[in-house]
């Protein structure tokens, strides 16, 4: 299998840790990146979406070396543990924000945005304010938003530690399916070793 | 239009928006660096113009320098005790307000915003009907207890200023501590309790070193008002001494000694640049305090014979001394006056003073004045917090690291440490004719401060995560900043512009200082009807103001109510 996806020797150092990390990743691949709490995953994380800038290494993304990249060129997508949607616009303008960002009409972009929403099962959200929302609804959400531009990379950062634990296992057997039926390349950042299992074809350790 | 020509029109609007931010930043900081600059090089100007060091004889200087040190040593004194009784005042309305439930809790609450919306002329006016020697306290203990002379004198004095600086400014305290208590972890508590502490140790202990940095935080800010404080003391200060603003005023537009103004203004600068340091210092402490999502701890109603009777006292106390002063403002605005200055006893109640006021030729274009040129100042110093604040971020970005710069941090309290007299002064000596545009200036210059932190603290709130997700999915920073950041922090901002327009509309410093010729505006209005002794009507005119300041500030403050937020 091709290598999609290459960390080389990416490292950052703070005056009391440091984290230093390669590996590679197929196109389509899922790769959990599994530790403890303060070990640096999510570092790596923001590194390779350009919100963290490295000491040293290289990522480089189907062939483009992006470690210099500012985010928003990228095309990498994030999924953050608290979803992290803006509570100013409606579910629908969240959802088409990036669309409307590469320069989308607002109509057009609302049109997609609801073709998102429905295929995840939230066809009558799209005028609803993120801050009604439940948990699991705003998870999905946020996975549309990331999703609808077509991102070449996901990363996942705990996306489903802020859930109770039945609706946990569902959203877990759910992101699994999109991930299989939409075959988009991702990254989990997890501490649970059974989510790691579950969402990815292979783990890594951080210490 | 294709896509790539659409964002290149919103990167067009957006750099539209940042020209406009960055033109109001640099009038703010001018308006501010130059007269501020303009009045402490004073000091070194020889009368005939001509450069020479300070003082032209050793004992000009030693008789300049020993004026200046007695003043501000009571400026010191004053400000040290004022913030004293306003911790005192203000702590127990911190504890009632942030742990215990009962009737009359939010209009204690709502008197945290007294300090920012009533003007001090008003609290001046306030005091003298109230506690004057034939004001209302006296008026009442005379015919209680048939006394022939007002039991009642301390007004016009070095207590009469620290009472009515502690009581106008025990809000900021009460604003600030009861923030950080209601938020305080009960565990602590509970585990000193456990451990067998009673209430008293466990609030020695455990709560009041929690709540020290906002104590501290609070204390440093009423000192600066206090520091700095004008209308009151020219008001009430005695032959006993004065304060460096009145004396600076003095120098500045009665003897026009400018080199003493000058003087004046190095004196009481320097000492409140660092205050304004510490004050930076602990503003970071203060954010850490309150920051984070824990909610905030539920109130219960007071238990206890004591308690009750403690939360009775107090609550009657602040009725009578805080409280009664400013509603005797609206019931004296219905007297109408047999004589010059007399007490309420023996009047009728009528409209007549309404009347009078709204009749007088010059009311209307002091409203059309004082509105005129608060918008502008709310719009330019709102403006200009919004563009120091994203500029903040941009370094930030650009260079990240723990903390920011103290030099990046304090820049935009700096206009704090220079009080209004000593920039009226500087703008005095660059513009000696003052006009409408000038009072925009000057007043945009002291009301971004506090434009800033309400900016600053709503875009303090934003998660990272947010801020993350807004840069990967825009097209750029600019973009991010305008489409998720700005309409994120919109309480924030129509707080700012509030606040800014608040400051502005009853400021009477600024507008007295320069000399204006024949513009008038309600502070001015008010401040000559209450020298001319037509207190009835100045109330009248005091409530007006009071009513616009305060329409104005709750209006569009009730959506942006900040937590942490703080000048």
């Amino acid at each position: 299998m091709s290598e999609y996806l290459t960390v080389e020797g990416l490292a950052k150092r703070w005056p009391m840790q440091s984290v230093e990390i390669s590996f590679s990743l197929a196109e389509g691949g899922t790769l959990a990146l599994l530790g403890p709490s303060g070990c640096g995953k999510s570092s790596v994380l923001r590194m390779i979406a350009g919100l963290l800038s490295p000491d040293a290494g290289r990522i480089t993304l189907a062939g483009e070396d992006i470690t210099r990249l500012p985010p928003a060129r990228r095309r990498v997508g994030m999924v953050f543990q608290d979803h992290a949607l803006f509570d100013h616009l409606t579910v629908e303008d969240n959802v088409g924000y990036g669309l409307v960002s590469q320069g989308m009409r607002r109509g057009e972009a609302r049109e997609r945005a609801a073709e998102w929403l429905e295929r995840f099962g939230l066809g009558g959200f799209s005028k609803r304010r993120p801050l009604t929302l439940s948990g699991g609804e705003r998870q999905r959400v946020a996975l549309a938003r990331t999703l609808a531009v077509s991102p070449r990379l996901v990363l996942f950062d705990e996306p489903l530690s802020a859930l109770d634990a039945e609706l946990r296992r569902r959203m877990q057997d759910e992101l699994r399916a999109h991930q299989r039926s939409l075959g988009y390349t991702a990254i989990y950042v997890t501490h649970d070793v059974a989510e790691a299992e579950i969402l990815a074809d292979s783990v890594l350790r951080m210490a | 239009m294709n896509g790539i020509a659409r964002a290149r029109k919103r990167l067009c609007l957006e750099w539209t928006g940042v020209v406009i931010g960055a033109t109001a930043l640099c009038l703010s900081v001018l308006s501010f660096a130059v007269p501020a600059a303009r009045s402490v090089s004073a000091a070194f100007a020889a009368p005939a113009g001509t450069i020479a060091p300070v003082g032209n004889s050793v004992g000009d200087s030693a008789a300049m320098l020993l004026r200046i040190l007695a003043s501000l040593k009571f400026t010191v004194s004053q400000a040290l005790l004022s913030s004293a009784l306003a911790v005192a005042i203000g702590l127990p309305a911190g504890f009632f307000v942030a742990r215990r439930e009962f009737p009359g809790r939010r209009a204690l609450l709502a008197a945290s915003g007294v300090p920012l919306c009533v003007p001090p002329m008003i609290v001046t006016l306030a005091f003298v009907l109230f506690y004057g020697r034939q004001g209302t306290l006296n008026s009442f203990l005379m015919g209680a207890f048939g006394l022939k002379n007002p039991p009642i004198t301390f007004l016009y004095s070095f207590a009469g200023i620290v009472i009515a600086h502690g009581f106008y400014n025990f809000p900021v305290v009460l604003r600030t501590v009861s923030q950080v208590w209601e938020r305080l972890p009960r565990e602590e508590e509970e585990a000193a309790t456990l451990l067998g502490a009673g209430p008293f140790r466990v609030f020695r202990t455990v709560t009041l070193p929690r709540l020290s940095g906002a104590i501290l935080s609070s204390a440093v800010l009423v000192f600066l008002y206090c520091f700095f404080s004008f209308i009151i003391v020219m008001t009430f200060g005695g032959i006993g001494g004065t304060s460096l603003e009145v004396e600076l005023y003095r120098a500045a537009r009665s003897s026009l000694d400018f080199r003493m103004a000058g003087a004046i203004a190095i004196a009481e600068t320097v000492p409140a640049l660092l205050i304004v340091v510490l004050y930076s210092r602990l503003g970071r402490r203060l954010s850490a305090d309150t920051e984070g999502t824990r909610p905030p701890r539920p109130r219960r109603a007071p238990h206890g014979f004591t308690e009750r009777l403690a939360l009775a006292g107090y609550l009657a106390f602040i009725l009578a001394f805080f409280a009664g002063p400013l509603l005797s403002i609206l019931v004296r605005s219905f007297v109408v006056p047999s004589g010059a200055f007399t007490s309420i006893k023996g009047h009728s109640l009528g409209l007549g003073q309404w009347m009078l006021l709204l009749s007088r030729s010059n009311f209307v274009p002091a409203v059309v004045n004082t509105v005129r040129v608060a918008v502008p100042v709310a719009l330019i110093s709102t403006l200009a917090a919004v563009a120091y604040a994203l500029a903040e971020d941009a370094f930030r970005d650009a260079f990240p690291r723990e903390r920011s710069p103290l030099a990046l941090r304090v820049a935009p309290l700096a206009p704090l440490a220079v009080s209004s007299v000593a920039l009226g002064f500087g703008w005095g000596l660059l513009a000696p004719r003052g006009n409408a545009f000038v009072l925009v200036l000057a007043q945009s210059a002291m009301a971004w401060p506090f434009a800033w932190t309400q900016v600053r603290s709503s875009l303090d709130r934003i998660p990272q995560s947010v801020r993350d997700a807004a840069s990967l999915a825009s097209s750029s920073r600019l973009d991010a900043a305008f489409r998720v950041r700005l309409p994120l922090a919109s309480h924030g901002i129509v707080s700012a512009a509030a606040f800014s327009f608040a400051i502005s509309a009853g400021d009477a410093s600024l507008p007295l200082v320069l000399s204006m010729g024949k513009f008038e505006n309600l502070p001015l209005l008010l401040f000559r009807l209450a020298g001319s002794y037509r207190f009835s009507e100045a109330c009248a005119c005091a409530v007006v103001l009071a009513l616009i300041c305060g329409v104005v500030f709750f209006a569009m403050d009730s959506g942006g109510k900040a937590e942490g937020e703080h000048v």
